[in-house]
């Protein structure tokens, strides 16, 4: 802590002495309205279309035979990143990672900013074409030996103290 | 954008004590801040002292926002805890309303609350005081770094009233009625420059 | 305070004059109006490449023009 920064707590605690400070409105709801006035909104049905692109991305990677780090690496971004958007995904990744992502994976870029939302007005036949992907690519298959191996591994780590 | 630098508040035995100023707090920590605060909040309210702004959600207004450059959420934290919030705006925000600055740009305090433990309409001793100036402190260093003169408004919850006549020196445009008749204060350049130079900010 | 870095900028005498009135009508300097106008056009971009279309109103007349962007 300098000087300086010793005195100016003085000073501040000085004029703050004694005294209630809130400010603001009581009637929050008034401010939700006003924020909501000024403030772009996602589209609506944002939320199946982020899915979408989560299970895009971890098909195309998976069909490329790459793990999540080879991905992060050839993308150039952190593993948990990828991790974290082939999980679930509640706002769009930034555009510079769809981007990355799109690259890597010889995806079309634009295509997939559509699918989250930086993009424009999305283009029917790709959201038409995404709902037929969402509905379709569960997978029912049993897991691999490498998933099988990762998971048990996880599942004593957790089992440990 | 998120940007700490290392301020200091003073405790309950009028000591300096170290503390970083976050301009940028993130919805996470907003979160923990609320995890935070409300035992302590609930706990004085089961002991009778409620206060105005007790139904406050500071993660909800912090959702709100995100995402708008335009409002930002600043918080100052001793050790993890976090001992003041304030939110303003500073784009498509209201204008000043003073005859000499009427129409100009200025920061709005959208909300600001101090930690629980350091609010006096809860408790008598805080554990620790200047939070909520050096907040404003924030806003109006943001308002002069947009090229708007530390111009800053903001409404005043009432029993903080005497705290930004008083104390601050803001100028007291009186009664809003189109604000919950809350009172409403400004800063001129000149009383904001004022306010700095008592703050002991270098000019 | 955010750390800033230097720009030079070419301005047309037209651009120029505009910045000089905006300047001394809001008092701010030329620097804060580019700031603000900057951080505007974001706000307003980012709305218009969601789709999004961009009106004036007039409360008095109960007009609204749309600004027709390309």
């Amino acid at each position: 802590m300098t000087k300086q920064q010793e005195q100016s707590a003085q000073m501040l605690a000085d004029i703050e002495e004694g005294c209630v400070v809130t400010a603001g409105s009581l009637d929050v709801e008034a401010f939700y309205r006003k924020v909501e006035e000024t403030k772009a909104q996602a589209a609506h049905g944002r939320e199946p279309l982020l899915g979408v692109f989560s299970r895009v991305i971890n098909m195309a990677r998976r069909d490329h035979g790459w793990s999540i780090e080879q991905l992060a690496e050839k993308a150039g971004i952190e593993p948990i990143e990828v991790f974290r958007i082939e999980g679930a995904l509640d706002e769009a990744p930034e555009p510079r990672i769809v981007s990355s992502l799109s690259r890597a994976l010889k995806l079309p870029a634009g295509k997939m900013m559509q699918l989250v939302g930086h993009l424009t007005v999305l283009d029917p036949k790709v959201s038409g074409a995404a709902m037929k992907f969402a509905a379709s690519s569960g997978s029912m298959e049993k897991l691999s030996p490498s998933e099988k191996a990762a998971l048990n591994n996880f599942v004593k780590a957790l089992a440990e103290e | 954008m998120r940007i700490e630098s290392a301020v200091a508040l003073r405790d309950a035995n009028r000591q300096a004590v170290a503390a970083d100023l976050i301009v940028g707090v993130t919805v996470d920590e907003v979160d923990e801040t609320v995890a935070l605060w409300t035992p302590f909040k609930l706990a004085c309210e089961q002991a009778g002292h409620r206060s105005e702004h007790s139904h406050w959600d500071w993660s909800k207004k912090a959702r709100a926002i995100r995402g708008a450059t335009y409002y930002t959420v600043a918080g100052v934290r001793i050790g993890t805890e976090m001992q003041g919030l304030l939110l303003w705006g500073d784009l498509f925000s209201p204008t000043a309303r003073h005859p000499t600055q009427l129409g100009h740009d200025l920061v709005y305090v959208h909300f600001v609350s101090t930690a629980p433990w350091n609010d006096r309409e809860l408790v008598d001793a805080p554990k620790f005081v200047g939070a909520g100036t050096l907040l404003l402190r924030t806003a109006v260093e943001r308002s002069l770094d947009l090229g708007y003169k530390g111009r800053l408004g903001l409404h005043s919850l009432t029993k903080a009233e005497e705290f930004y006549r008083d104390k601050c020196k803001m100028i007291d445009m009186g009664i809003d009625q189109s604000h919950e008749n809350l009172r409403y204060y400004e800063f001129t350049p000149q009383l904001a420059q004022d306010f700095l130079n008592r703050t002991g900010v270098n000019p | 305070m955010a750390e800033k870095r230097t720009m030079t900028l070419n301005l047309t005498d037209e651009e120029m004059g505009l910045l000089d009135e905006l300047s001394s009508h809001y008092d701010m300097s030329k620097t804060a109006i580019l700031r603000k106008a900057l951080r505007m056009y974001q706000v307003i971009d980012a709305r218009l490449r969601k789709g999004e279309k961009l009106f004036t109103e007039d409360e008095l007349e109960k007009k609204k023009a749309e600004l027709v962007v390309l």
